[in-house]
């Protein structure tokens, strides 16, 4: 497998890129676009991505309830001492505890996730890349066999490329 | 929705419809009406009158004894806290510039035309509370403290007919360019070219049209913090002992935004299944009232946690005696209903993506809420109405001995209930013999401002928001 | 809403990162000004725990002064970034692009600031994990959850978590364009805090759905943590205090004390850096209508709280009110809050002029959270002031020197933090900057052209 990098400096001659190599035979599963913000998704015909992000929060929800409940419970249970007339294990004040234990669960899990799902951390760096893709060009990244890498590159170089990488 | 098959982006849907062809078909619905409708028309009438024989019944009784009365209070509460507060949503949305409100809007202003009946529901209610030198050493609770000429009943009603005004004003207010219409077109009636004060639709105009929007719908906004302000005070905290509850009125408010979302999500739906509307009322407003909604769900926990907390906390007697009464004992099988169907469950449900996004998730769930607020207002108003006058004004209940009982409906109060929402179902179809279920000129303003566009490879809404 | 004047990608960079790739004069002056006034607050602060709490002003029975008041005020700035950032998020206000990550940021330094004025009014700052954290395994003694001095730092770490992790997330994307700007060591901790950081579709898509899904979780702890805080007060049976009202009334006071900060620093901000082409009068006319709404809903909060204080006539609650409204000098302190508070802002906002005027906007946001502070004094004081049958000796508070400069140094402190922030990391957003140029468009009506945005279904 070989990857090459298009550089372009305008979305619209990236998206033309991307339709010659829907031409040229290239399938969306095999290119990746980088960009310096976000565009709308399908801007360039990109696959959809997917993800479980949402599964995230609810475990960390869950194990932040269940660490909030050993916490309060176990405390008062452990010293049992009233106060003010309140029963030993007095449920109001221990929902409020269990309930920023439930949010910190969800926000710290929620965390985790989004920077998994990014498939981050990337420990060798950014790998095939060019630093102008923060200054506004839009990059084309495709990964296929080698000897198919030529037929990008021209479809890169017709759509108007402004720089070629090859890894 | 459309796919473009490519990568699973959407593509973008239009209205469809060209303005002439709104015109058309809308001024064609004030004109003629189908036989759905007069069969709605026939039994919501019949209900009604209904309802006006069993308040007869319970009016030969007298307005002396409050207790009989807590059912019909409940009700009538209820419709404040359900219609009259669904025109919010049409101002609301509108200040924030919300294209997807233009189909709903009017929808939600014709409760504004229904708040009229609403008081003439509350007038009643004057007769059934004590002034402020009844109870406990002459003294009760009012928020007019010991103003001793005309409080509660003529301050009250004073600022409730306030509401009612601006209520009135908005809904006029918000359909004058459509009067216009009506007025030029074969349909004209009277009434039209009246409401519609000559309008040309000069740009002038239609700058005045905005201000007036603004205005009149702030004076609804602030009418309705009033209206939650004097009803929950005056038929509610003052007549239970110990119940001093700064955050109530607030909690009353934050329900009329949960009721109010609820019945314009209803009234959408019934319009797009029943009344033909669905070319117009699509998802995208049933989505986004799902947010608002989703967020009055979870509130409606934080305000009554808020004051149970304090008085779980405070433990005095008087604080306790209220939470036994109104929330864990006497009212309990209530409180748990209220507390289940305007929180819980609608909050779970909402969570679901896919409830949020269709159309018949976001009616169930509505009509759960309007369900759950209506046994909220029970274990409230009943309640209420349940305290003897000589208890009145007392710091605490005495917790030696029993509570008040808990009250159920009998036939008379089924009667009452099932009259007064028809009353108010009566009204809304009534008044949309008057202007159009959809604002002709907002959904013609849509048509300008709402463009299909291609950005690169793909199709994407693009909407115009004027300076 | 006018757009931002429109720059190329290069130029957002270059502009934004003018604060991290090069310092200028004024930001030098600026950080020796507030690292002499935090200076001021250190030594107040070594002195209070040689001579213990002495050199305050506490008298009986009023023990709760300058500290709790500047505590419960910075806890409510630190609601301005939640407010800003989640509700602007999830109304995909497109204005909000600008003022996301300096309110966000001024969340997390002013919730740290916050909680050190609960802890040095102890006296002994060490001595506070006896109540805070369950560890004494060994004397079986625990700490009382049913207390909310438990639950108070159990919803602020919660929220400092939250936002501190809310912004890292939000600047892994700058961190990348810092990274391709610099070399050496700087390029290797930037490359480190990038994580690797490439703007494929998939990190964006994520990078999105994170701002959402974490506003929709940082809301409900956002109004948790001052509603804990007001708890703090009104579980007790302190006449004024004991009242039903207090959370929300917290929570809607600290969303108008922080929306006010926000327009401060924004205006700071723009003066400091000279980021006139990011932060234009539209977004202080933004801010300056959603003000008037929050203002008026605190307003409200504030008559339903006198209003049902006194709704039985008890003495007890009268005689506190009458301590706020009538006695010197709460009752000059009452007319400045209620006009600089309320009627003068909203008052002046109502006036587009006034709301576009960027120097009136700066002032008018100081005032605002003068009377903010003298809202959480005047809340807490008098309350304590009123004698109480058991209570067996009256003096009144008069806050010591010492107090009103630690009280000073806060506000240099959450300043200073802010300025050393911006030398390390961009406090406007690039990557949301340059999504908003790509988002917004017009569409042709007639002869004039209407601004307008792509929406994704």
């Amino acid at each position: 497998m070989a990857s090459i990098l298009g550089l372009f400096d305008t979305a619209e001659s990236a998206a033309d890129a991307t339709l010659k190599l829907d031409a040229a035979g290239f399938t969306n599963d095999e290119w990746e676009v980088l960009t310096d913000t976000p565009y709308p998704e399908g801007a360039f015909g990109e696959k959809d991505p997917k993800h479980t992000l949402f599964r995230y929060p609810f475990v960390g929800a869950l194990l932040g309830f269940f660490s909030g409940l050993l916490i309060t419970l176990g405390t008062q249970v452990s010293f049992p001492l009233v106060t003010g007339g309140k029963p030993i294990a007095s449920f109001p004040p221990m929902i409020i505890i269990m309930y920023e234990g439930t949010m910190l669960g969800a926000l710290i899990f929620t965390t985790i996730g989004i920077i998994i799902e990014s498939r981050l951390p990337r420990v060798t760096g950014p790998g095939l890349y060019d630093t102008r893709i923060t200054e506004g060009h839009i990059a084309l990244v495709l990964d296929a066999p080698a000897e198919r890498i030529s037929a990008a590159e021209g479809a890169f170089r017709e759509a108007g490329a402004v720089d070629i990488k090859q890894e | 929705m459309a796919n473009n098959g490519h990568n699973g982006h959407h593509v973008p849907e239009a209205l469809g419809l060209t303005p002439a062809e709104i015109t058309a078909d809308q001024v064609s619905r004030v004109v003629s009406s189908g036989p759905k409708y007069r069969t709605a028309l026939i039994l919501s009438g019949a209900l009604f009158a209904l309802g006006i024989v069993g308040f007869v019944i319970r009016a030969l009784e007298g307005f002396d004894d409050r207790s009989i009365w807590g059912y019909y209070a409940a009700t009538m509460v209820w419709l404040l806290t359900t219609a009259g507060a669904a025109p919010l949503s049409a101002f609301a949305f509108r200040m924030t510039k919300a294209n997807w409100r233009k189909p709903m809007v009017r929808a939600a202003e014709i409760w504004g035309a229904v708040t009229i009946y609403i008081f003439l529901l509350l007038i009643p209610m004057y007769f059934m509370i004590p002034s402020s030198q009844t109870g406990a050493d002459s003294f009760r609770p009012t928020i007019w403290f010991h103003a001793s000429w005309g409080a509660p009943h003529l301050w009250s009603a004073m600022g409730m007919l306030g509401f009612i005004l601006a209520a009135a004003c908005f809904f006029w207010i918000t359909t004058v360019p459509d009067h216009a219409v009506l007025r030029d077109s074969d349909a004209s009636r009277s009434w039209n070219r009246r409401l519609a004060i000559r309008w040309r639709g000069t740009s002038t105009q239609w700058q005045i049209l905005q201000v007036g929007i603004i205005l009149f719908g702030t004076f609804f906004f602030m009418g309705l913090f009033t209206a939650h302000f004097l009803v929950p005070s005056d038929f509610a905290l003052a007549l239970v002992p110990g119940w001093k509850d700064a955050i109530f009125p607030a909690y009353h408010m934050l329900t009329a935004l949960q009721g109010g979302l609820a019945t314009l999500i209803v009234t959408m739906y019934v319009m797009r299944r029943w009344g033909g509307l669905s070319d117009y009322i699509k998802m995208e407003p049933f989505w986004a009232l799902t947010k608002p909604l989703i967020a009055t769900c979870f509130l409606w926990f934080y305000f009554w946690w808020c004051a149970f907390i304090v008085y779980w906390f405070g433990r005095s007697d008087g604080e306790i005696g209220v939470l036994r009464y109104i929330q864990f004992e006497t009212y309990r099988p209530f409180f748990l209903a209220g507390f289940l169907l305007c929180f819980l469950i609608p909050g779970i449900l909402l969570i679901a993506n896919p409830v949020r996004k269709s159309i018949i998730g976001p009616t169930i769930v509505s009509l759960i809420i309007l369900v759950g607020l209506f046994f909220d207002r029970i274990r409230i108003y009943v309640a209420s109405f349940g305290v003897p006058n000589d208890e009145v004004g007392h710091h605490a209940f005495d917790l030696s001995h029993a509570l008040p009982a808990m009250i159920l409906p009998d036939a008379i109060d089924i009667m009452m209930i099932v009259g007064a929402i028809s009353g108010a179902v009566f009204v809304y179809l009534l008044v949309t013999r008057l202007v159009p279920p959809i604002s002709m000129w907002e959904m013609k303003e849509d048509v300008l401002l709402r463009v299909i566009r291609p950005l690169l490879r793909g199709t994407y809404t693009l909407i115009g928001k004027p300076r | 809403m006018k757009a931002p004047v429109v720059a190329s990608d290069q130029l957002i960079n270059e502009e934004l990162l003018n604060t991290v790739l090069v310092t200028n004069k004024r930001f030098w002056m600026l950080a020796v000004l507030l690292s002499t006034g935090v200076f001021a607050a250190v030594v107040v602060v070594v002195l209070l725990i040689i001579n213990g709490l002495s050199i305050t002003g506490f008298n009986r029975p009023v023990m709760w002064g300058f500290y709790i008041t500047n505590f419960v005020f910075w806890i409510g700035i630190s609601h301005a970034g939640v407010m800003i950032s989640a509700i602007l998020r999830l109304s995909q206000a497109e204005w909000r692009r600008p003022v996301t990550r300096a309110a966000e940021v001024l969340t997390v330094f002013s919730l740290l600031t916050a909680m050190m004025n609960p802890l040095i009014h102890t006296g002994r700052p060490w001595r506070t994990i006896y109540w805070l954290f369950p560890y004494d395994f060994a004397r079986g003694i625990w700490p009382d959850i049913r207390s909310p001095f438990v639950w108070d730092p159990s919803a602020v770490f919660t929220y400092l978590t939250g936002s501190t992790a809310f912004v890292f997330i939000a600047l892994v994307p700058d961190f990348a364009v810092i990274r391709d700007r610099t070399t050496g060591w700087r390029h290797v901790v930037y490359g480190a805090l990038a994580l690797g950081w490439r703007g494929t579709p998939r990190q964006w898509k994520l990078q999105i759905v994170a701002g959402v899904l974490l506003s929709a979780i940082i809301l409900p702890v956002f109004v948790s943590v001052h509603s804990i805080v007001s708890w703090d007060f009104a579980v007790a049976l302190v006449p004024a205090w004991h009242t039903t009202i207090f959370a929300p009334y917290f929570v809607i006071g600290a969303v108008h004390s922080g929306v006010s900060a926000v327009i401060t620093m924004m205006a700071a901000m723009r003066w400091l850096f000279k980021w006139d082409n990011y932060i234009t009068p539209d977004h202080f006319d933004s801010l300056g209508r959603l003000l008037i709404v929050v203002a008026s809903a605190w307003f409200y909060f504030t008559l339903l709280e006198l209003f049902f204080s006194i709704f039985y006539v008890e003495s007890h609650e009268i005689a506190v009110w009458d301590l706020r409204f009538f006695q010197w000098p709460y009752n000059l302190m009452v007319i400045v809050f209620v006009f600089t508070g309320y009627i003068f802002p909203v008052g002046l906002w109502l006036s587009k002029r006034v709301r576009r005027n960027i120097v009136a906007m700066f002032w008018i946001s100081i005032f605002v959270n003068i009377a903010m502070w003298l809202e959480r004094f005047l809340i807490i004081v008098p309350g304590l002031q009123y004698k109480q049958a058991a209570t067996f000796s009256w003096g009144s508070y008069m806050p010591s020197a010492a107090e009103g400069i630690f009280v000073l140094g806060t506000f240099c402190f959450v300043g200073l933090l802010l300025l050393i922030f911006s030398k390390f990391f961009p406090l406007i957003p690039l990557f949301d900057i340059k999504e908003g140029k790509v988002l917004t468009t017009e569409i042709q009506v007639g002869r004039v052209g209407v601004p307008a945005v792509y929406r994704e279904e």
